[in-house]
């Protein structure tokens, strides 16, 4: 816990302020799916890039879940751009029932309304209800239980 | 004795809300976010029912352990949220320091107990489980996200049955009681949450989780779903993720899991 030369009021505020910058690209970047910002203002210039290999996770994990890899290349290629297409809020792992062997939440042709539990997505032992955006019907499921997925990958199709 | 709030607790203006036995802290407060309650309140008993683990798993405790979940609505993604659980496992280590300390003080006693973080948010002592974190989220009025931080830690009695071992704070020869470590983590709580700062200070739960994490280093296996991933623990990314070096130098982040540290590591890791 040595005081560093630099320790005082206004160089802790600015090395606080440049640490949510550089958070807030970290998450951009992440949820943008790039692998490199650059941004200038005020003098400070920053760059944010990160690691293709790292980001190259999803084949990886491929080769662990073959079932899994099986339920995104079943799916038409430009269902993420369908209106009716819900994307993951977040990485994670998805869970299509409360727990395993129950009822899974939803199944295709099933009514929903707005805000009903379409899965669950967990984190870091933290389970994420991810609730229906709209009232519908499910016309597609794109993940399979136990699968990961990543931020903005498309989970279900309702119109 | 009756369970209440710490002083820092108190002070930040935090609620509590105790029942002398209920079914889950964490449904009563899902079920509360919902009816429009928006925190920060605990929810606590020492005698739960029918409480759950990850995947509705049952969490067993008997009258005289520890229940307590933190609902609080917050305006963060829900990947910052899940960040949170590292915040939670460092202030129940954080409290269980802080009782043990006091009670060593108080009764001379010889003891020693190694307390650690396993990831993502369980805490050992020496080894084995005496606490477990769950946190669950959802979408609550104005696109707000309700976060149910669920704590339950192991005071009186421990499963026998669990595929890992299990212990409790008396079966450490610590006879504290839920009260004391309830108090004691309202206020680690106040603290840690406040150092988590929605996320903006992840970086520094991080490291401080790191500085306390189980098998650093050391071989891991993680079975997710019908996965299962096997190299070495490397450290955790700036989303919490679980990074594993795999014997053919590859660094995987892991979101979700069940954790084991030296059981089947392949060979090339070890």
């Amino acid at each position: 816990m040595a005081r560093q030369p630099e320790d005082t009021p206004a160089a802790k505020t600015k090395a606080a302020d440049d640490s949510v910058l550089i958070r807030e690209l970290a998450l951009l970047l992440e949820e943008t799916n790039l692998t490199e910002i650059e941004i200038e203002r005020s003098g400070l210039r920053l760059r944010v890039a990160r690691n293709v290999t790292v980001a190259a996770t999803m084949p990886a994990m491929a080769n662990y879940a073959p079932a899994a890899a099986a339920a995104p290349a079943a799916a038409p290629a430009d269902v993420s751009k369908h209106p009716g297409m819900v994307p993951s809020p977040m990485v994670g792992t998805v869970y299509v029932a409360p727990s395993p062997g129950a009822k899974p939440f939803i199944e295709v042709g099933s009514r929903v309304s707005a805000g009903d539990t379409l899965f669950i997505v967990e984190a870091m032992k933290t389970m994420n209800q991810i609730p229906s955006p709209r009232a519908g019907t499910v016309t597609q499921i794109l993940v399979e239980d136990g699968q990961p997925v990543e931020f903005g990958e498309p989970l279900v199709v309702i119109e | 004795m009756t369970l209440a709030l710490g002083v820092r607790a108190q002070a930040a203006g935090t609620r509590l809300a105790c029942f002398d036995q209920l079914g889950s802290t964490n449904a009563e407060a899902s079920a509360r976010a919902r009816a429009g309650e928006a925190g920060p309140i605990w929810f606590a008993t020492t005698e739960q029912t029918a409480g759950r683990g990850r995947r509705q798993r049952p969490w067993i405790a008997p009258r005289g352990n520890l229940a307590a979940s933190l609902l609080e609505v917050i305006d963060v993604s829900p990947g910052v949220a899940a960040t949170l659980g590292f915040a939670a496992g460092l202030a129940l280590e954080s409290a269980l320091q802080a009782v043990t300390a006091q009670y060593i003080a108080s009764y001379a006693v010889p003891l020693a107990i190694d307390y650690r973080l396993k990831w993502p948010n369980d805490v050992l002592a020496n080894g084995n489980k005496l606490g477990g974190i769950l946190l669950e989220a959802e979408n609550v009025a104005n696109g707000r996200l309700a976060v149910v931080v669920g704590i339950g830690t192991n005071i009186i009695a421990h499963p026998t049955d669990t595929p890992y071992p299990a212990t409790s704070l008396h079966a450490l020869g610590l006879n504290v009681s839920a009260e004391q470590v309830f108090s004691a983590l309202s206020d680690s709580w106040t603290e840690l949450r406040g150092l988590w700062d929605n996320g903006r200070g992840f970086a520094e739960i991080r490291r401080l989780w790191l500085h306390r994490a189980k098998g650093l280093g050391e071989p891991v296996s993680i079975r997710s779903g019908t996965s299962v991933i096997e190299g070495l623990f490397d450290s955790i990314d700036e989303a919490g993720c679980l990074i594993v070096r795999t014997p053919d130098g590859r660094r995987i982040p892991i979101a979700a899991g069940d954790v084991h540290f030296g059981s089947t590591a392949s060979a090339g890791a070890s």
